[in-house]
């Protein structure tokens, strides 16, 4: 029995010291034969043959040509990537030699604020060859820190926090790292030059939104779905409640409910939306990731008849989901390509500090893409007003606090923030009434088409 | 004294413990491979960003004093068969009783308020665990089932006292979230250069201390008793529920003081990024590890905090999800249980 | 408020039989693997995986039944792992149950991921509801019609399972092994055949648990999804005593609490989210308050998580 026990320690001991050895080789060989830099793209091609791609880029004014070459053999791949430009030529071949990261509160998967980033980000470094790097699920700034810091020390030059929950932890990072750009989505506030701040304001998309609802449902019961009671969302909620008292016929009934998970609860918003159903509501209304999902399963969920509405944000639903068309009222589409790239051509020309880019309607960078099975009148009059926002007939604006926030987001009680009453003048003109938003002037709604 | 077949007994299960490890890392960088990214870069990123990058070093030790404070509470109530699932609950609600503490006993001269804050969150994890203490000991509920229920109540307890009662009108912009801890209230870095703070010494203290109290005396074998069989517990006369009590109560204290030398030292706030984590998991891995043995969870606990944050890092540069961390840890602790079991067979009388 | 009572509490009613039947069919699985004295603690890993089988299949083929073979495959073959560690090779059963989930959890999503990187999936496609027009048929409509047919199928489990523990020899056999394997041994009964035929019952029922949390909880996958509902089962079982009916009492109960508060939060506009996460734990604490009512000392089965050794 002894000579038995020897034995298999011995086989035991070996086999251990073996495994050791592996690992301690394997590590070595990662300490000798650190990465090479010569990739210029992540790693997830592994074609081997040449291929040619033409892109023609709205920003930069110009045609591009991109050809990427991939050759290599074994485990390395050299992918060069040449750009031939003509007009601004130094900004793309400047742009693909940046590395930028980005970090997500989500992931992709929800069709809406994540993806709609990603695909913004993934289009951007298919077109100039960046290095990117993605971080999903960062739930706060203390989480988000961590891969920041990562990419710090890798001589990362752009850091885009994707929400406005990481403003903190993006001013902080920003004081820490000078050189680097520290692009703050939703943010309002920037303590440091290399702070870039895209602020979002879905307002205008939120009362075209709410001006379509109110024509189109029979019901006039409407229910807001939202992650995280923070004052974009806020606005853009007040938007569609604004809208929906523009052009409904009757008295509407609105239930307006924060998801207390906010934006990863698909499961509560589902269930939200469905109660929102149930109790008769034949549009709902939802402003964000998880939510969506949540409210847009609810709506397909739903019997064909009587028809219900849902919305979503951020993408364009019809393009990318057109099986979702029979229940979708419209997509708020927020175009990140263009401030992304925007950021980019600033970082590499130099004239990023204290960048700032406002996204709404005004500015085209927010635009309502109705849905395609709404009556055909329904679908002008939000294009119709959608114009007069763009074009400055319409000015949206709220009341704001001393310290910049929405004064009736932090007084949700005052009189004058009820929701309760918009009266337009028989001519059209400034609408009285009590409610948090306030208009410059609404044209009569039996103008609508 | 350690016999021969001690010793052997110990070397083999540690042999397979490391083997276990290996598969698990194995299994990640098969996932690197499949997801197309570099093996070269997971590989440094695995073993050497938690030393090398900025703040890595202090992760390191803020993790390991996390999983250690939990893992001894775990491991003591393992010793007399109870199972604590519900240390993720205790650890958030002792997060919530430092900033309650913090908020409504403000009046209190310092080092008074800074020693109540402590003495609070682990209050707050013994008073969460007393509920599955009292029915397990009192009714013979199974404590399993019932610190599961009171983890997602613990969830939204936590989510609603940060969006009530101790939230800040910050600047996150309506996301739930504490106010920040000033420097005062701060666990301090035992020298400013090195970002180690008092935790780390504290947290070897109590387990030394625990060794003390548990393995060097009788209380070792009278948990065990009543771990191994109730019946001869009985016969020798040991008391089952003042055993159990004290383990459990130990236990939820810990996971509560864990919260608060996580927060105070390390986080400073209270925002929902805590409240999706699964530290409590982590923590029942490493008592396993570590053999329910108050010194061997330390090592464990160390190594578990390097290889979290390694697997992190590697995920980060090879752009793979994050998550492919909690795979490798179940495929860890599998290979781990597995080994125990060839342990035992080779082992067997 | 101008909403009917009547459309809150055909929405409630309708709410609670949509979401049981993901916890009976996982319920009457946990129960015949713990009445032969396996606890299957991975129960949630097993339905992430299935979740993402469920998924990832569905859009592939587009047909729900065929996703529904997927996710019950996948759960049998976690789940003869899980069955072989702990039974054969006797390892400690809340550890391994705890090491699978581990394992589910991670590589559910990163499956998803590797599969769909950008997030852009297809239309979730279901099963259909029970009648297509539903709707037309009012009350009996929207409660009990527009489940699909699972639903209903997990009624029968319920049943079936009731009746198989009871009345079958095969049952006896199940309750014998965990109450006294040595006794059922010396009659003849392979203890450990019986109890891995019960523990990979349970994972197959996890299996279709999985597949029922696609499109009635939520249309898509996302991290960590189902939550912690998983564990939640045990407890369920747990208070039911391990009799399927309880089970069932419990289930549409919790569900039916859940629904309640969803309503009542939905419609009280409460706006702000922080009271209504003190009512998101009225379900669990009404399970809690289930203890005293069903009897203080729960009829554990005797050797609930004791391996059997043979000999």
């Amino acid at each position: 029995m002894k000579g038995t026990k020897r034995y298999g320690i011995t086989a035991l001991v070996g086999a251990l010291i073996v495994i050791v050895v592996i690992l301690i080789g394997v590590a070595a060989y990662a300490f000798a034969y650190p990465p090479t830099s010569t990739t210029t793209s992540t790693a997830t091609q592994t074609t081997t043959a040449v291929s040619t791609t033409t892109v023609t880029t709205g920003g930069t004014g110009g045609t591009q040509t991109v050809t990427t070459t991939v050759s290599g053999t074994g485990g390395t791949q050299t992918v060069t990537t040449t750009t031939t430009v003509t007009g601004t030529s130094g900004v793309s071949s400047a742009i693909g030699a940046l590395k930028i990261g980005i970090i997500l509160p989500l992931t992709p998967a929800d069709n809406s604020w994540n993806y709609n980033a990603n695909d913004a980000i993934t289009k951007l470094q298919k077109e100039f060859g960046f290095t990117l790097s993605t971080a999903e699920n960062k739930a706060s700034g203390t989480d988000a820190d961590v891969p920041a810091q990562q990419w710090a020390a890798e001589g990362y030059n752009i850091v885009i926090f994707q929400g406005g929950q990481y403003q903190d932890e993006a001013n902080t990072f920003a004081g820490q790292h000078p050189s680097i750009m520290s692009v703050c989505v939703d943010c309002t506030v920037a303590n440091y030059s290399n702070v870039y701040r895209i602020w979002l304001d879905l307002s205008g998309g939120g009362f075209v939104l709410g001006a379509m609802a109110g024509m189109v449902s029979q019901a006039h019961k409407f229910g807001l779905v939202g992650g995280g009671d923070i004052p974009s969302i806020w606005e853009g909620h007040e938007g569609f409640i604004a809208g929906v008292m523009y052009t409904s016929p009757a008295t509407p009934t609105i239930t307006n409910t924060f998801e207390p998970f906010a934006w990863a609860d698909i499961a509560g918003a589902q269930t939200t939306a469905t109660n929102d159903y149930t109790n008769g509501a034949d549009v709902v209304f939802s402003s964000g990731d998880g939510v969506d999902v949540g409210v847009l399963g609810a709506a397909l969920a739903q019997p064909s008849s009587p028809q219900v509405w849902a919305s979503n944000v951020y993408t364009n639903l019809t393009a990318i989901l057109p099986a979702d068309n029979r229940i979708l009222l419209g997509s708020i589409v927020v175009d990140y390509y263009t401030p992304f790239f925007k950021a980019m051509e600033q970082f590499v020309n130099n004239n990023w500090h204290w960048g700032y880019t406002k996204v709404d309607m005004p500015s085209g960078l927010i635009a309502v893409q109705p849905g395609p099975d709404l009556p055909a009148n329904v679908q002008a009059a939000g294009l119709a007003l959608q114009s007069d926002i763009v074009e400055g007939a319409i000015q949206i604006s709220f009341a704001s606090t001393s310290s910049g926030a929405p004064y009736c987001f932090a007084n949700p009680s005052a009189s004058s923030c009820a929701d309760s009453t918009l009266t337009v003048p028989s001519g059209g003109g400034t609408p009285t009434g009590n409610m948090a938003a306030q208009f410059n002037y609404l044209p009569p709604s039996s103008s609508l088409p | 004294m350690r016999t021969d077949t001690q010793g052997l007994r110990w070397l083999t299960t540690t042999a397979y413990n490391v083997l276990a490890i290996g598969l698990g890392i194995l299994a990640g960088l098969l996932v690197v491979v499949y997801a197309g990214g570099n093996i070269e870069v997971a590989l440094s990123s695995l073993f050497l960003n938690p030393i090398t990058l900025s703040g890595g070093i202090q992760q390191i030790f803020v993790r390991f004093v996390l999983f250690y404070t939990m893992g001894m509470g775990v491991g003591l109530a393992l010793k007399a068969g109870l199972w604590n699932i519900g240390a993720q609950g205790q650890l958030l609600i002792g997060m919530v009783m430092v900033f309650v503490v913090y908020t409504f006993l403000a009046f209190l001269p310092w080092p008074i308020l800074y020693v109540a804050m402590i003495i609070g969150a682990a209050l707050g994890g013994l008073l969460w665990i007393a509920v599955p203490t009292i029915l397990r000991v009192r009714f013979g509920a199974n404590e399993i089932v019932v610190t599961i229920l009171l983890n997602v109540v613990a969830i939204n307890f936590a989510f609603y006292m940060l969006s009530g009662p101790i939230k800040s009108s910050g600047t996150a912009l309506g996301f739930p979230h504490s106010v920040n801890l000033p420097a005062l209230f701060q666990i301090p870095r035992i020298v400013s250069s090195a970002p180690i703070t008092y935790a780390v010494p504290a947290t070897i203290a109590i387990g030394i201390i625990l060794y003390l109290l548990v393995e060097r005396t009788s209380f070792r074998i009278k948990a065990n008793t009543v771990g191994e069989s109730l019946e001869t517990a009985r016969f020798a006369g040991i008391s089952i529920p003042r055993v159990m009590a004290i383990t459990m109560l130990a236990a939820g204290a810990l996971a509560g003081l864990a919260g608060a030398t996580y927060l105070m030292g390390y986080r400073y706030e209270l925002d929902i990024g805590s409240f999706s984590t699964n530290y409590g998991l982590v923590a029942i891995i490493c008592a396993l590890v570590g053999r329910k043995h108050m010194l061997g969870i330390g090592f464990a606990s160390f190594f578990f905090a390097y290889m979290t944050i390694g697997a992190e890092s590697m995920a980060l540069s090879a752009n793979v999800p994050t998550y492919v961390e909690f795979a490798m840890e179940g495929i860890m602790m599998l290979g781990i249980l597995l080994g125990n079991y060839l342990t035992e067979r080779r082992f067997a009388v | 408020m101008s909403i009917a009572p009547s459309d809150i509490l055909i929405g409630m009613l309708s709410t609670t039989i949509q979401l049981s039947p993901f916890y009976l069919f996982a319920g009457m699985g946990e129960i015949v693997s713990e009445k032969s004295g396996v606890a299957n603690l991975g129960l949630e890993g097993i339905m992430l995986l299935s979740l993402v089988a469920t998924f990832i299949v569905d859009y592939m083929t587009g047909n729900p039944w065929v996703a529904l073979l997927g996710a019950i495959g996948v759960a049998g073959v976690i789940g003869a792992l899980f069955a072989f560690t702990a039974i054969q090779m006797r390892v400690d059963q809340i550890a391994s149950g705890l090491a699978i989930y581990l394992f589910g959890l991670g590589l559910s999503f990163v499956v998803f991921t590797t599969v769909y990187p950008s997030g852009l999936t297809p239309n979730y496609i279901p099963l259909p509801p029970l009648v297509a027009n539903y709707d037309k048929i009012p009350y009996i409509g929207i409660i009990f019609l527009k489940q699909n047919i699972l639903a209903y199928v997990s009624i029968v489990f319920v049943v079936a399972t009731a009746f198989f523990l009871s009345r079958t020899s095969l049952g006896l056999r199940v309750r014998a092994v965990g109450e006294n394997p040595k006794a059922a041994d010396n009659m003849g009964v392979n203890v450990n055949k019986v109890r891995f035929l019960a523990t990979l019952f349970g994972a197959l029922m996890f299996g279709v648990s999985g597949f029922y949390f696609a499109g009635n909880f939520v249309p898509g996958f996302q991290t960590d999804v189902i939550a912690g509902r998983g564990f939640i089962v045990l407890a369920m079982i747990y208070f039911a005593n391990w009799k399927p009916y309880r089970a069932l009492f419990a289930a549409l109960s919790f569900n039916l609490v859940y629904a309640a508060q969803n309503e009542y939060v939905s419609l009280s506009g409460f706006g702000v989210a922080s009271v209504s996460t003190l009512f998101n734990m009225l379900p669990y604490v009404f399970l809690l308050a289930l203890i005293p009512v069903f009897g203080r000392k729960a009829r554990v089965p005797k050797f609930l998580l004791k391996p059997y050794r043979k000999g």
